[in-house]
C-alpha cells in the first residue's frame, strides 16, 4: 500500500509498509496517482494521461524512475506480518498512579469528571499503597529494566508529601531489584512552588503541565473551584520550572475543543510565552456537550493544522524554534514494528491504579463499569482482561487493516473506541480523522526539512540502490 | 533520481526480526493521555545510541 498526499504544499509517498517515505514532484505525484488509481495500467497508458499536463521526455522519465522504484522493492511493500502474535509474557511496564482523585481546578472537559472519576470519589493515595503499587509493578514487569510511573489525578499536587514519599521508595528498589523509574507528573501547576519544580527537576524524568493556550481560551475551560480563571495562577510557574529544567523534558499540554477551532494561536501563544515543548490535543468527550468537536468541524480542524504546521515551519528556521507534539515524528529512528503494532499497551503493559489500589487498563478507563482488572492491595489481577488486551493489536481491527496510518498509531487509543463505539477493537472515528491529518502535517514538516539534505543522484536520495 | 527523493527509508519490515526489547517508552504517558501516536515516540536503543554522540541532547531536540 502506498499513500500518496499534499500537505504544506508538499507532495509525500509513504510506502506504508516498509516506512519509506518520497519527496516528490508535481510529475512524479501524477505519476503515481495515476498508477494507484489504476494499477494495471500500462506505461502507454500512464504516458498518455500525464501527457495532458506534462512534457512528454520529463514524463517518460518520471515514469522509468517510478518503474525503478517499484522493482527495487521501495513502493508498494507487501505485508510481512500476517500472522503476529504480541510478544510480552503478561509483562507489566508502565503505571498511572492516581495520587489524587481530588482536583483544585474544575476543567469543564475533564475526563476524570472533575476528579471523581465517575465514582463521586474525591479519595487521596496513601503513601503505603503508591509503595505497594511499584512493589507490584517490579514483581510483573520481569527483565524489563525501564519501568515509567506517571503521577496523575485529579491534581497529583494535592498529594505531594507521597509523591516525593514513593519516589524515595522508588530509589530503592531500583538499587535492590536493579530497575530505572521513569517518574512523570501531568500538574495542572496550581500548586507549584520552588520546593515542588526543585523536587521535579531532580527526580522527574518528565513533567506535563497542562495549559490550553491563550488566557482566555484556557479560563473559560479551566476554572478553579469559585469559577475564576486558572492562567495567572499557573503560567510564571510554568515558566519557572521550564527555565531550571533548562528546557528538558518537560511539555505543555492543552486541549481545544469546539470554541477555539483556531487553536494554532493557542499553539503558537504559548510558543511565545517561551514554551518550547508543547502539545495540543483535540476534547475527546461527549457529543451533547457545546464544546464537542463534531463532523462538520474537522474541515476547518484540517486546515488549522495546515495553519499551524506553515508557522511551524517558519519559526523553526527563523530562531524561534519550538517542537509540536504530533508534528514530531522520527522517520528514521522511530520505534520498531512490534511497538507499531502493539501501540500505547493499556491494558496489557500498562495499567492505571487508583488512590484506593484498584488496578484498571489505562486513567481513562477508571470508574467505567466493569472495568477493574485487579488491586495491588491483594495483588489479584485478571490476566484473562490482560491478555484481551494484548491481542487488541493494530492488526486485529478490522478497521485498521486497510488504513494507511496504521503503523503510526497503533489502533489508536482503546478508552476512546470504547467510550463511543462500546468495543475495544473499534477506533473511533473522529480521532482517526485528525490523527491522519495531523500525521500528513508531521511528515510533510519532516520531509521539508530534510530534503536539502537530500541531493545527491542515487535514486531516491540514500536508498543506495 | 530527479522526481523522486527519498526522505527515510527505515525498511519497518525488517524490524521485526528482533522482536521489540520493550524498553522504550508507553505512547501515551508522554504528553497525551488522551490518543495515541506511537510513531513519534523513540526507539530506546536508537535514542541511547544517538544520546552518546549527540552530548546529552534529547530525540526531541535533534533537529534544532
Amino acid at each position: 500500500m502506498v499513500h500518496l498526499f499534499k500537505a504544506l504544499g508538499q507532495a509525500v509517498a509513504l510506502d506504508v509498509n516498509s516506512g519509506g517515505v518520497y519527496a516528490l514532484d508535481e510529475l512524479a505525484y501524477d505519476a503515481l496517482a495515476h498508477l494507484i488509481e489504476n494499477p494495471e495500467a500500462s506505461d502507454r497508458e500512464i504516458l498518455a494521461a500525464l501527457a495532458e499536463t506534462h512534457d512528454q521526455k520529463q514524463a517518460a522519465e518520471t515514469l522509468a524512475e517510478l518503474r525503478e522504484m517499484i522493482e527495487a522493492g521501495l513502493l508498494f511493500t507487501p505485508d510481512v506480518v500476517p500472522d503476529f502474535q504480541v510478544n510480552t509474557e503478561g509483562i507489566v511496564k508502565a503505571m498511572c498512579i492516581h495520587a489524587a482523585h481530588d482536583c483544585n481546578l474544575r476543567c469543564k472537559y475533564c475526563f476524570a469528571d472533575a476528579g471523581e472519576y465517575h465514582m463521586r470519589d474525591r479519595s487521596i493515595l496513601p503513601p503505603e499503597t503508591g509503595k505497594k503499587a511499584l512493589d507490584w509493578l517490579v514483581k510483573k514487569s520481569g527483565n524489563r529494566y525501564n519501568l515509567e510511573v506517571d503521577f496523575f489525578g485529579g491534581e497529583p499536587l494535592l498529594n505531594f508529601p507521597a509523591i516525593r514519599e514513593i519516589v524515595a521508595y522508588g530509589r530503592e528498589l531500583e538499587k535492590k531489584y536493579h530497575k530505572h523509574f521513569k517518574f512523570t507528573t501531568t500538574t495542572n501547576g496550581v500548586n507549584l512552588n520552588d520546593e515542588i519544580t526543585d523536587f521535579f527537576n531532580r527526580e522527574m524524568d518528565n513533567v506535563v503541565i497542562s495549559i490550553d493556550g491563550r488566557p482566555e481560551v484556557h479560563d473559560r475551560m479551566r476554572p478553579t473551584a469559585n469559577g475564576k480563571g486558572s492562567y495567572h495562577l499557573i503560567i510564571d510557574k510554568a515558566k519557572t520550572l521550564v527555565e531550571r529544567r533548562k528546557q528538558q523534558q518537560y511539555y505543555i499540554r492543552g486541549t481545544y475543543t469546539r470554541y477555539n477551532l483556531d487553536f494554532a494561536d493557542d499553539v503558537l501563544h504559548l510558543a511565545d510565552e517561551g514554551f518550547e515543548q508543547l502539545s495540543i490535543e483535540p476534547v475527546v468527550t461527549d457529543p451533547k456537550h457545546d464544546y464537542a468537536i463534531r463532523p462538520e468541524d474537522l474541515p476547518r480542524i484540517y486546515a488549522e493544522y495546515e495553519r499551524l504546521g506553515k508557522e511551524y515551519l517558519v519559526r523553526r528556521k527563523d530562531g524561534r524554534w519550538f517542537s509540536f507534539f504530533h508534528f514530531t515524528l522520527d522517520l528514521t529512528g522511530g520505534p520498531c514494528l512490534q511497538k507499531r503494532l502493539t501501540g500505547c499497551g493499556a491494558g496489557n503493559e500498562y495499567v492505571a491504579v487508583t488512590p484506593n489500589g484498584d488496578i484498571y487498563p489505562c486513567h481513562q478507563f477508571v470508574g467505567r463499569e466493569n472495568m477493574r482488572m485487579g488491586s495491588v492491595l491483594d495483588e489479584t489481577f485478571d490476566s484473562d482482561i490482560q491478555a484481551y488486551y494484548k491481542s487488541n493489536h493494530v492488526l486485529a481491527k478490522e478497521k485498521c487493516r486497510s488504513c494507511w496510518a496504521r503503523f503510526f498509531c497503533s489502533g489508536g487509543c482503546a478508552a476512546n473506541a470504547h467510550a463511543f463505539n462500546g468495543d475495544i477493537t473499534k477506533p473511533y472515528d473522529m480521532e482517526c480523522s485528525i490523527e491522519q491529518k495531523r500525521l500528513e502535517c508531521a511528515m510533510a514538516i519532516y520531509v521539508i526539512e530534510h530534503k536539502e539534505e537530500f541531493t545527491g543522484d542515487s535514486p531516491a536520495g540514500n536508498s543506495g540502490i | 533520481m530527479k522526481h523522486f527523493q527519498a526522505i527515510a527509508q527505515p525498511r519497518l519490515q525488517e524490524t521485526m526480526k528482533n522482536r521489540g526489547c520493550g524498553e522504550c517508552q508507553s505512547s501515551c504517558q508522554s504528553a497525551c493521555k488522551t490518543s495515541c501516536t506511537v510513531a513519534n515516540q523513540s526507539c530506546a536503543q536508537k535514542e541511547q545510541a544517538a544520546i552518546a554522540g549527540r552530548d546529552g541532547k534529547t530525540n526531541h531536540q535533534a533537529n534544532r
